[in-house]
């Protein structure tokens, strides 16, 4: 007799998470609103693509990601990303974010400096920066959740994959 | 690093208690917890509450604490090693007094816990810390912690400091819980908990 539920491993969607948001990127869909405002983010800098089945792995260090076959050479063979730095943009403030997965989580972040000349100051707005940064984290991964749970994804891969075979 | 200047890398944890602390109250928890109040000079590991601008500033008495309704601090850990080879030799040199003085063919047991103890008294006492200094903001509207550090020695230090301190249980973020907290849709976590990997 079973006397406890596993509980169903969905640790794959971290790196779908990560792959959609690199596919949003690519695909120029890549505008998004929050509740309180909104942001557009770029792939760029530093990202990780890994096939579970093969467990080849390649880490791409540039400052443009269009432009970068090996990339589009890892998504052609069915790699994954396991990890993406986003450059984040909201009015005139920009931030640079990178999401690693197993588990997924964010693990370097860059900020403004702060304008304010008093620590009280500093501390404040620092801290609604970081704030703010997992206002944008939660936003994406909600909007990830809510396509990837309805018709919209099949919409999102069927663009994406004609996006990578057109290259 | 941190919340003055440099990188602004923080982890999440959460808790699920409601808390509702004011700033006051949260000056005393972290004073009763502070790093000077729970350290034993005998532990291999310290842990304890400091302001978060610390030592600029030392004690919670005068300390600012609350930003704008978000409570900021720092723990500070320190830990001593003791180098395990070392320890052989000296263990093996005490117990070999031991018996002289007190004209002994053998050890017993307790003996050997008794020197075992001694000598970690006396290694420790001259050996000097590693120390590591966490900032921490409790936001207790939203439930939840950011860390500056977060290895699975951090990690299990918050849990007990957070739970002796303000009686939460702090847990790290995942996937399923982000989704619940920002949509609080029942049905879209349901909906995340049947798929299966697809193929980009």
């Amino acid at each position: 007799m079973k006397l406890y539920t596993d509980k169903k491993d969905i640790s794959f969607i971290e790196s779908e998470f990560l792959t959609y948001l690199l596919g949003k990127y690519y695909l120029g869909e890549n505008i998004v609103d929050t509740e309180n405002f909104s942001f557009y983010f770029e792939a760029s800098k530093h990202i990780v693509l890994f096939d579970a089945g093969s467990e080849e792995k390649i880490s791409v260090e540039s400052e443009n990601f269009n432009n970068c076959k090996e990339i589009y050479a890892s998504l052609k063979d069915g790699k994954k990303v396991y990890e993406l730095t986003l450059k984040v943009k909201k009015d005139n403030i920009s931030y640079e974010i990178t999401f690693r997965t197993d588990p997924l989580r964010i693990v370097r972040v860059t900020a403004p400096k702060s304008i304010g000349e008093e620590i009280y100051d500093k501390v404040v707005e620092r801290s609604l920066y970081l704030k703010e940064i997992y206002e944008i984290y939660d936003e994406l991964i909600a909007n990830f959740v809510k396509s990837r749970t309805t018709d919209d994804w099949y919409i999102f891969i069927r663009k994406f994959r004609e996006f990578i075979s057109n290259i | 690093m941190g919340l003055v200047s440099g990188s602004l890398t923080f982890f999440r944890l959460y808790f699920k208690e409601n808390i509702n602390f004011s700033a006051g109250e949260v000056a005393e928890i972290l004073k009763e917890y502070s790093f000077e109040r729970l350290y034993d000079d005998e532990k291999l590991v310290n842990y304890g509450f400091v302001p978060f601008n610390f030592p600029a500033v030392s004690s919670f008495d005068v300390a600012e604490v609350n930003f704008e309704g978000m409570d900021i601090f720092a723990v500070r850990m320190d830990e001593k090693k003791i180098n395990k080879k070392y320890f052989d030799i000296e263990f093996e040199n005490m117990k070999r007094k031991f018996q002289e003085e007190n004209n002994k063919n053998f050890l017993t047991k307790m003996d050997k816990e008794f020197i075992k103890n001694a000598l970690n008294t006396k290694l420790l006492k001259g050996t000097l810390p590693s120390t590591s200094l966490i900032e921490v903001i409790l936001d207790q509207k939203q439930k939840c912690i950011y860390s500056s550090i977060l290895s699975a020695k951090v990690m299990d230090i918050l849990e007990n400091l957070f739970r002796i301190a303000f009686d939460i249980a702090i847990y790290r973020e995942n996937i399923v819980e982000n989704v619940r907290k920002k949509t609080m849709d029942a049905k879209l976590v349901d909906s995340l908990m049947t798929l299966s990997p697809y193929n980009f």
